[in-house]
C-alpha cells in the first residue's frame, strides 16, 4: 500500500515536471533551428581572395566618400537636450561647454496667438555676424512680460547690451548670442536662440566665418 | 486525464511547428525584397568582417544624403552616433548590446542587402515625451509675469527606454544603463509590458507568426534622451555588428 503511494507520488512529480517543461519545448526547438543556419564555412574557395580584394577596393572608395563629408573648417554643434555646445575643426574638439537653448514653453495669448520657444534642429550656416548687437524685441517679449505690444519701431522695442558683445545669425531670427543670465547656462531657458557665456561667445565669433556650419540636435 | 494530456501535447506541438517555422518565414519575407541584390560569392564566414564593415559604410554614405538627423549604432566599437548630412554630431558609448542570433547567422549576401541601406523605423515609442512642452498663459500684467517667471525643474528625473520597430521587422530596444532607483525599475517593467502587448497585437493583426529579431542596446540615460529627442518623425537607423 505504502509502495503504491510512493509510486503515485513519483508519477505526479514527473507529470508536473512534464507540464512545466513542455511549454519551453517550442522555444528550445526554435533556438535549435536558428543555430542550424549556416553562414558558409570550411575550406576557403580559390576565388575567395579575388572576391575579398574586390570588396576591399569597394571599401576604400566608400571610405574616401565618407571622409569628404566632415567639414574641413571650424563648425559648431549644439546639443539642445544637454544644453551643451562643441566647437570643432574637422575631428578635433576646440571647445566644449555649457550653453542655453529653447525652453519648450508654449506661450498662449488668448485663443488666437501662441509662440513656441524651441531651438530648431538640423543643419544651419552662419548667415550674419554682428558686434554690439541690439535686440529688437518681438511681440512675444511684451506679451510674456505682461506688457502691451507697442508699434513695430517703437523705441521700447530696442534693447542694448542684453545680447552680449557679439551675435551670429543662423536665419529665421535665431541667433547665437551672449546673456546677462549666466547662472542659467546649461539649462533650457531661451526663446529659441542659443546663449553662450562671454568668453565662449567671443571664441565662437572669432572661429566661425560666414557660411560656417552649425549643427543643432 | 489522458485526454487533457493529449490536448496539451497537441497544443505544444502546434506551437513548436509555428515557432520553428518562424525564422524561415521571416527570412523568406526578407528574401522577396532582397533577392535581386544577393551575391552568393560572398557567403563565407572568412569574409564576414569585410562584408559587414562595407555594408555599414555604404549605409553611412546613403545616410549622408538625408537632411534630417539619423541614428547610427556601431555595436562593433560599442558606440552610438547621431549623423546629419554624413557628419557625426554626437557620439556616446554603448555599455552593453545584444544582437539577435538569427541576425548574426545571416548569410553575408543577405546581411549586405539588408544593412547596406539605412533601415526605416516604422514605429517608435518611449517612456519620455519627444518634446517637453510646457503650456503657459500670457500674464495679464508685469506683476503677474514676475510671479510666474519660468525656471526649469532641474530635479525632475525621467527614466528613458525607447522601442523601435523597423520596416523589415527588426525590433530595437534602446535602454538606459542606469537602474538605480525604484522608479527606473518600475518604468522598465512598464516599458517591457508595452513592448510585449505591442508584439502580441502585431501577431494578432498579421494572423501569422513571423520571427521578430531583436537588438538591445544600453546607453547612458542623458545621452539616450538626447538621441531620442533629436530623431525626426521619420527616423532611420544604420546598424553595424
Amino acid at each position: 500500500m505504502r509502495e503504491l503511494k510512493i509510486r503515485q507520488g513519483v508519477g505526479t512529480y514527473w507529470l508536473l515536471l512534464f507540464i512545466v517543461c513542455l511549454p519551453l519545448l517550442p522555444l528550445t526547438l526554435q533556438t535549435i533551428r536558428i543555430f542550424a543556419y549556416s553562414k558558409g564555412s570550411g575550406e576557403i574557395p580559390e576565388n575567395m581572395k579575388e572576391v575579398e580584394s574586390n570588396l576591399q577596393k569597394e571599401l576604400a572608395v566608400v571610405n574616401e566618400l565618407l571622409s569628404k563629408k566632415t567639414p574641413k573648417g571650424n563648425y559648431l554643434i549644439i546639443n539642445s537636450t544637454a544644453n551643451e555646445f562643441t566647437l570643432k575643426k574637422g575631428q578635433e574638439v576646440i571647445k566644449r561647454d555649457k550653453c542655453s537653448t529653447g525652453s519648450f514653453v508654449k506661450l498662449k495669448n488668448g485663443a488666437n496667438q501662441q509662440w513656441m520657444f524651441k531651438t530648431p534642429q538640423g543643419e544651419y550656416r552662419i548667415l550674419a555676424k554682428t558686434t554690439s548687437p541690439v535686440w529688437k524685441k518681438p511681440d512675444w517679449a511684451f506679451v510674456e512680460a505682461g506688457l502691451p505690444v507697442p508699434s513695430a519701431n517703437h523705441p521700447s522695442r530696442f534693447e542694448y547690451g542684453v545680447l552680449g558683445d557679439y551675435s551670429l545669425s543662423i536665419g529665421n531670427g535665431y541667433l547665437i548670442h551672449g546673456t546677462l543670465y549666466q547662472r542659467f547656462l546649461g539649462l533650457p531657458v531661451t526663446h529659441g536662440c542659443v546663449r553662450l557665456n562671454d568668453e565662449n561667445l567671443k571664441m565662437v565669433y572669432k572661429s566661425l566665418p560666414l557660411g560656417a556650419k552649425v549643427y543643432i540636435f | 486525464m489522458k485526454i487533457t494530456l493529449i490536448v496539451f501535447s497537441l497544443i505544444i506541438l502546434f506551437f513548436s511547428v509555428v515557432l520553428v517555422s518562424g525564422p524561415d518565414r521571416y527570412l523568406s519575407s526578407l528574401g522577396d525584397d532582397q533577392a535581386a541584390t544577393n551575391d552568393v560569392s560572398i557567403n563565407h564566414e572568412h569574409l564576414d568582417s569585410v562584408v559587414h564593415v562595407l555594408s555599414y559604410k555604404e549605409a553611412l554614405v546613403q545616410l549622408s544624403t538625408e537632411d534630417s538627423i539619423q541614428l547610427v549604432l556601431d555595436l562593433v566599437d560599442s558606440n552610438a552616433y547621431l549623423f546629419i548630412h554624413g557628419v557625426s554630431v554626437f557620439k556616446t558609448s554603448v555599455s552593453t548590446s545584444e544582437v539577435d542570433k538569427l541576425l548574426k547567422k545571416l548569410p553575408n549576401s543577405m546581411h549586405r542587402s539588408i544593412f547596406k541601406n539605412p533601415l526605416i523605423i516604422k514605429k517608435v515609442f518611449a517612456t519620455v515625451v519627444k518634446e517637453p512642452i510646457i503650456e503657459r498663459e500670457a500674464p495679464k500684467n508685469p506683476e503677474e509675469a514676475l510671479a510666474v517667471a519660468y525656471i526649469p525643474d532641474t530635479l525632475k528625473e525621467e527614466s528613458v527606454f525607447v522601442y523601435m520597430r523597423l520596416a523589415n521587422g527588426i525590433k530595437i530596444s534602446l535602454e538606459q544603463t542606469e537602474r538605480s532607483s525604484l522608479t527606473d525599475w518600475f518604468d522598465y517593467w512598464r516599458f517591457q509590458t508595452v513592448v510585449q502587448v505591442n508584439r502580441w497585437s502585431e501577431l494578432l493583426e498579421n494572423r501569422s507568426y513571423k520571427y521578430q529579431p531583436e537588438i538591445r542596446v544600453q546607453l547612458p540615460k542623458n545621452d539616450l534622451m538626447a538621441v531620442y529627442r533629436a530623431l525626426p518623425n521619420n527616423p532611420k537607423v544604420v546598424v553595424y555588428f
